[in-house]
Order: C-alpha cells, then structure tokens, then sequence
C-alpha cells in the first residue's frame, strides 16, 4: 500500500470515527438523558401527549430510526469520497 | 376468512384455517428455496437485498414477547415499561454504528467465528458458543412455548400437539431452505405479524373517533385515561387471585421512576445489540453498504409495531374503562360483566378472572383480572371485532413466535456445526475441516462448494431425533437434501466423531416442552443420542 493510500484511509477512518462518535452522543440524548428527564418534560404538551411520555413511545424511536438513515447517508458519502466502499 | 364469516362458518374453523393456511405458506416458501448449495444455506448466498434483510430482520427480532406480550406490559407497567419500547428500538443504532458493517467486513460466518477469529484461539471460541447457545436456547424455549400456547387456544387443541404444529413448519422451512429458506419465510412472516398488528388498532380508532391513524392522535385518550384513574383508584385487590394480576400503575407516571427506566433501556439496549440470530442476518447482505441500508430497514419495520404497541394498549384500556363506550365494563353491573362472550371465554382457560369481592354488584377497576400477555390476543374481542380478526392476530402471533424460534435454532445450529465441530472437535477431520478452514475467506465460498453448514446438521438431526420423518419424506426431499439423508444413513458420516456430533444437536428441542413448562432434557437429549448412534 502507498503512502497516499495509507493517507487516505486514515482519513477515511477519522471522518468515520467522529461521524460515530457524533451519532453516540445523540443515540445517548435519545436513549437515556431524555426518558430520565421525563418527569419535568411532562409539564410540556406536544400533540396533545404530555411530552415525555411521547418522547418515550414515539419520539426516541423517531429519533433513533432518523439517526440511522442519516449515519448511513452520511458514511455512504464518506465512502465514496475516499473510493472505500467495502 | 371474512366471507366464511359471513356465510355462518363458526369461529373455531376460521381459526383452524387461519393458522392452517398461515403456516403452509410458510412451508411452501420453505419448499420452494429449498436449495443443496451450502453457502445459500448458511448465509443466504450472501445476496439478499437490504430491504427484504430488513424485513426479516424485524421478524427475526420481534417475538413473540414484542407481538403478544409488549403491548400488555404497558397496559399494566405503565410508564417504567416504556423502557422497553426505547431499549429495543434504541439498540439498533449500536448495531449500527458498532456492530454490523463490521461484522459483515470481517466476511464471518458466525458470531463465535468473529470472536474466536478476533480474540485468537479456541478459548474465546467455546465461551463464545457456549454463551450463544445457553442463551440462544432459554430464548427459543419462550418461543416455542409461545407457538403452542397460541396454537393451543385458537385450534383448541392440547399444547403438546400445538407445539409439534408450530415445530413443523419451522423445520420444513430450515431443514429444506437453511438461511435461504428461513430469510424468506421471515418476509413473509412480517408481513403477516404487522398487518395482524396494525388492523385491530386502526379498526377500534375508527370507532372511537381518533382517526385512521391514531398515532399521533391519542394524547387525548391518554389524558381521559388518567382522569378515568383517577376516579376509579388504582386499588390492589381484595384478595389476589395468582397467575391474573389487576392494574394498579398509572399510565404516565414518571415521578421517581426515571432512573429505574434508563437501567432497563440500558440493559435492553446492550442485550438487542448483541443477540447473534440478529448480528447473523447481516452476514446475509452482498456488501458492507447494503448490510447498513438493511439495519436502517429493520428499525424502520421494527418502529412500525414498536410505536404501534403503546396505542394499541392505551386504546385497548379505554376501551374497558371509558363509560361512554359500549364495550367498557369498568363500573358496570357485575352480572351483565361476567356473562360477556370474550369475559366467559377468556375465564375458562383461566387467562382472565372477575370476582365480585367488595359484594355491591357493580365491576371495579381492582375486580378485574387479566394475564398481561393476553391484552393483544384479546384485544379484538374485548373491542368488539368480528372473529376474522382475532384469527388474524393468533396468526401474526403464531408468526412473530416461529420467525424468532427460526433464527434463533439456526443460530444454535451454525455455532454447534461450524464452530464447535468444525473448529474446535475436528479441525484436522480431512475434506469437510479443509472446508471449515476456507471458511474464513468467505469469496472462496461464492464459486466453490463446500458441504457444511445448516444444511449438513439438518441432514444430521435427520439422524436423529427427526429420522423416521426423513426417511418418510425422502421420495420428495430435493437431490441435495435426500443425498446427505443417504450419506448419513450409510455410513459416509458414519466416523466417531461424527458420531458424538449427533448427541449435540438442538433436534431434539420438541420432546423438551411440557405444559407446565418444565424441561426434561436429560431424558430427551439421551433418548436422542442412542437414536443417533442407531441410525448412524
């Protein structure tokens, strides 16, 4: 393997490291701060629930489901940029 | 169904039809990708479409605890159940980011193969399937016991033979098909386990005015329920009756239970991302790319039941409690209570109880006795649907159960056969190891055969604990299939360490089930090893 080979996929390797890392912080926003807050979101109304109820049925899962299109978006135009798809 | 209804055909045929014809179509679409290729049984050929691994993903992934049992434990668990809802939707994103592009990178066949291949040597290996198959197997107990519970209460029939009904269909579909037969028959399932889902809750929406999609329309429900709460008291009961419990949490309650939640989710969240019949289906895809697209599928078919769950039993709730609804029983009198169909029906089996304990006549909210797991079976009923529907939800039941019993036996019997036998008993054993070694480099697999896998422990267990039934069916197993029956049978496969290999195969799994849900394996897993010795 080349030097600029090698280049490239560490840089490929830390776009996708932070694109991880990004989306972690969110899936924990998502997972565990926003369910545990439930009790003073719930003074909040959003379509007619109390809001941390409905963060916790529908919300999150939104949440979760948008958040894995979007990494695989995202990673599928890093790939392309370095040619390392696979 | 719904014609035969209406042409008077009784409940109990359309129930017998319903799970008839839902389990033959599985078996066809078993039959039909019945295949002799042994990379199509393990890995499905590594060709199938994202979208399509999605769905069986999901299928795989919902059991039936997700189908039968979810929406019930929020019915009665009010607010700290929801952790559930978010840990298993939620884990998804760590297969995502974590897990599966990885996996299929690395081009394994197994979970146990990745670690043994990954953490070096045969230790890592055996703890690995060790773990799988321990795990594995309490999973698919719940499974099966499932299968026939539902079986047993639509058809009428003892458990035992709803048991051996259900097992079946799920061998006919793996034994001809492996990974290429389970994929499909696993589309085919989810398809039937979400419009079973969705078709209850979008009827009793209609009727109670929340719109075709009540989704985001039953906050409002929500709030009646918790002014309904209210004014009945959420009382333990007089006197408990065991095995039926009554509702005593709050539907939205997150006062001081926020952190018990967030452990649950944490724990259901670690436990999704490292189930191996769900890690498994991404060693499926044709690429690492695809093998992403189809973790985002999943979780989108996955949400659809999942976000579905909580609606159905807020709905589901109203219904019983809300006066101004004609189904609702809460404070009714109690002789007109206990003499409803569902209430008689459900009772006699013991799933449903109501007892008059304070004597005034009238049915109170802690006078009601329910299993949690039965909300969604009874759901059509107790709203009122016709018939045609509750047979539709014992199918979608019946399918969310086998689907995951598919994976999960698969699971099990690629660790025993690929990982415990091939690597670590015989990794010397001629032709068939010199195959398991190729096995690292997955692209030999494509052009090359290679007789191992699911399809060769299927021919195995039609050793043992299955071979009088193989033998029956050997006029019309396809070439591949009939042609390790025959290796087995004479004697090809007849060396001692194949031998000892028999003994170990989850075959045996329909004699371990008893009603009362006690295991009698040892007796079993003997019985079946001499039968092996005998038939080998």
């Amino acid at each position: 393997m080349s030097s600029t080979d090698a280049g490239a996929r560490e840089r490929h390797w830390e776009k996708t490291r932070n694109l991880n890392t990004l989306v972690l912080i969110l899936w924990v926003i998502f997972a565990i701060i926003i369910p545990w807050m439930a009790s003073p979101l719930n003074s909040f109304s959003f379509l007619g629930f109390p809001l941390g109820y409905y963060m916790c049925v529908q919300g999150s899962l939104i949440a979760f489901v948008a958040l894995i299109w979007i990494q695989n978006f995202r990673q599928d135009q890093i790939d392309d940029e370095y040619g390392l798809d696979e | 169904m719904a014609l035969l209804e209406r042409m008077g055909v009784g409940a109990q045929a359309i129930g017998i039809g319903f799970l008839i014809f839902t389990i033959s179509i599985y078996a066809i679409i078993g039959w039909l990708s019945r295949t002799a290729e042994v990379d199509a049984y393990y890995v499905a050929g590594r060709e199938v479409p994202a979208l399509y691994n999605g769905m069986a993903t999901a299928a795989d992934w919902m059991s039936g605890a997700s189908f039968v049992a979810m929406a019930g434990g929020v019915y009665f668990g009010g607010y700290p159940y929801l952790g559930y809802i978010v840990g298993w939707t939620g884990g998804y994103v760590l297969v995502n980011s974590l897990l599966a592009p990885y996996l299929r990178k690395f081009g394994c066949y197994t979970v146990p193969d990745f670690i043994g291949t990954r953490y070096g040597g045969n230790t890592a290996r055996l703890c690995a399937v060790i773990v799988l198959v321990v795990a594995s197997f309490t999973y698919v107990t719940a499974q099966i016991d499932a299968t026939g519970t539902i079986a047993a209460q639509t058809l009428g029939i003892p458990f035992e033979l709803g048991v051996w009904l259900g097992l079946t269909g799920i061998f006919i579909c793996s034994m001809l098909g492996g990974m290429r037969g389970v994929t499909w028959t696993q589309v085919a399932q989810y398809i039937v386990l979400i419009i079973a889902y969705l078709v209850p809750i979008i009827w009793m929406s209609n009727r109670q005015d929340f719109g075709i999609i009540p989704h985001f329309s039953y906050g409002e429900a929500l709030q009646r329920i918790t002014e309904l709460e209210a004014e009945y008291g959420l009382h333990p009961p007089a006197e408990a009756i065991p095995g039926v419990s009554v509702l005593t949490t709050p539907a939205n309650a997150p006062e001081g239970k926020g952190w018990a939640m967030v452990s649950l989710a944490i724990c259901m969240m670690a436990g999704t991302a490292s189930l191996p019949h769900i890690l498994m289906r991404y060693f499926t895809t044709p690429s690492v790319r695809s093998a992403r697209r189809s973790v985002g599928w999943s979780l989108t078919f996955i949400f659809l039941l999942y976000f579905s769950a909580p609606a159905l039993a807020t709905l589901t709730k109203l219904q019983l409690l809300d006066p101004n609804l004609a189904t609702s029983i809460i404070g009714k009198p109690f002789e007109e209570v206990a003499n409803l169909e569902w209430i008689k029906h459900w009772s006699s089996v013991g799933m449903l109880a109501v007892a008059d304990q304070n004597g005034d006549g009238i049915l109170q909210l802690n006078e009601f006795f329910m299993r949690p797991d039965i909300v969604v079976l009874a759901t059509p009923e107790i709203a009122g649907l016709p018939y045609v529907i509750s047979g539709l939800v014992a199918a979608g039941g019946l399918a969310a159960a086998m689907s995951t019993a598919d994976g999960l036996l698969l699971a099990i019997a690629n660790a025993l056969s690929h990982d415990l036998y091939y690597k670590i008993i015989d990794p010397k054993g001629g032709y068939r190891a010199a195959a398991g070694r190729r096995a690292r480099h997955p692209d030999l697999h494509r052009g090359g055969r290679c007789p191992r896998g699911v399809g060769e422990i299927d021919g195995h267990s039609g050793c043992s604990g299955m071979g009088v039934q193989l033998r029956l069916f050997r006029p019309v197993l396809p070439a591949g299939a009939r042609r390790m029956v025959e290796t087995c049978q004479h004697g090809r496969c007849n060396r001692r360490h194949d031998r000892r290999f028999l003994g170990r195969i989850p075959v045996s799994l329909p004699g371990l089930y008893r009603r009362d849900g006690t295991l009698v394996g040892v007796s079993t897993i003997s019985a079946s090893v001499s039968s092996a010795c005998r038939s080998a």
